[in-house]
């Protein structure tokens, strides 16, 4: 009977993924990337795997917003010394 | 599905996915704030499952997210800085949020723990609750300083956006790591 | 010569000894089964992991 557990990780699942691909603000796609990285760490979980879990949650959790938000950082810094040379 | 099994689910369903929802959407300060309350409430489902199927391996991921989620909630912190910076202090409901982990952390690490055989098991559980809640206290001070370094004249209504003018500078000039 | 160097040399083995004791407690803690090789290899990896805490701690300077 843990099916009711297995069925709520994958709706979590199904609506974190849904919402991280319909999200077009890269910024706000980290947090949801972050919290699908959660939900998929639980079905892993659920499904017997811990250990795909723990690595799931070392990706999902720090390694991959960190990756955005420094390359939207990378970007938008660019962006703006270009604007700037632009002026002057 | 015995008892901790519905408790594990109930706080997936009731805790978990509200945080998550308020961690997808809303400002930037509610976010943060919100992304950490997850991590916790999904740390503490885990351990209730692991109780609820008897394995006691299955603590593990909840030890590493109690290791982790705070970490990522910092490195949310340190890279939106400026925009943290550019709104105003936290509101008392969010920083009322700690103390929500605070209590959730206690109800579910302290029925856990009279349950477990006294030894290493019920240490392990006491050190995963104290990791919990000092990463749930760390990441809210380091969002709460944040918020408050900058809520001074160029608040919200300023006339510059999040991303430029002189509020994006406080968060620009401490970026030396 | 080794005087003035005597006090914060030390402190500093103080430092590493506290956390090796604190982190091996904490490995013997969170392992499933205790036995004389799961000793060692927490014994040296907590050694290992109380070098890098001193070292992150000099880094952040001492805050």
């Amino acid at each position: 009977m843990s099916d009711v557990p297995l069925a709520l990780a994958l709706a979590l699942v199904a609506v974190a993924g849904t919402a991280t691909v319909l999200v077009r603000d890269p910024v706000r796609q980290s947090f949801l990337l972050s919290l699908l990285g959660l939900a998929l760490a639980l079905v892993f979980l659920l499904f017997q795997a811990p250990d795909v879990a723990l690595s799931q949650l070392a990706v999902g959790t720090a390694l991959t917003p960190l990756m955005v938000l420094l390359s939207v950082r990378k970007v938008r810094r660019r962006a703006r010394d270009e604007r700037r040379e632009e002026h002057e | 599905m015995n008892g901790w099994t519905a408790a594990g689910t109930a706080l997936l369903l009731f805790g978990a996915a509200p945080a998550g929802w308020a961690a997808a959407t809303g400002p930037v300060r509610r976010r943060v704030v919100a992304q950490n309350s997850a991590t916790t409430l999904v740390a503490l489902a885990v351990l209730l499952l692991a109780q609820g199927f008897g394995r006691p391996a299955y603590q593990d991921p909840a030890l590493v997210l109690a290791v982790l989620g705070p970490a990522g909630t910092l490195l949310y912190v340190r890279l939106l800085a400026d925009k943290l910076a550019a709104g105003p202090a936290l509101p008392r409901s969010l920083r009322a949020a700690t103390l929500l982990n605070y209590a959730a952390v206690l109800l579910v690490v302290g029925p856990l723990c009279a349950a477990t055989d006294p030894g290493r098991a019920v240490l392990k559980l006491l050190v995963i609750g104290a990791l919990l809640a000092l990463g749930s206290r760390v990441a809210n001070r380091a969002a709460s300083a944040a918020a408050s370094s900058g809520g001074g004249p160029g608040g919200p209504g300023g006339p510059f956006g999040p991303g430029e003018g002189p509020g994006a500078r406080p968060g620009e000039g401490t970026s030396d790591v | 010569m080794a005087h003035p160097r005597a006090p914060g040399a030390l402190a500093t083995a103080a430092e590493l000894l506290g956390w090796w004791a604190v982190l091996t407690v904490l490995w013997i803690v969170l392992i499933s089964s205790v036995d004389t090789l799961e000793w060692v290899v927490g014994v040296l990896a907590a050694l290992l992991a109380a070098c890098a805490a001193c070292g992150a701690r000099r880094a952040s300077g001492g805050r």
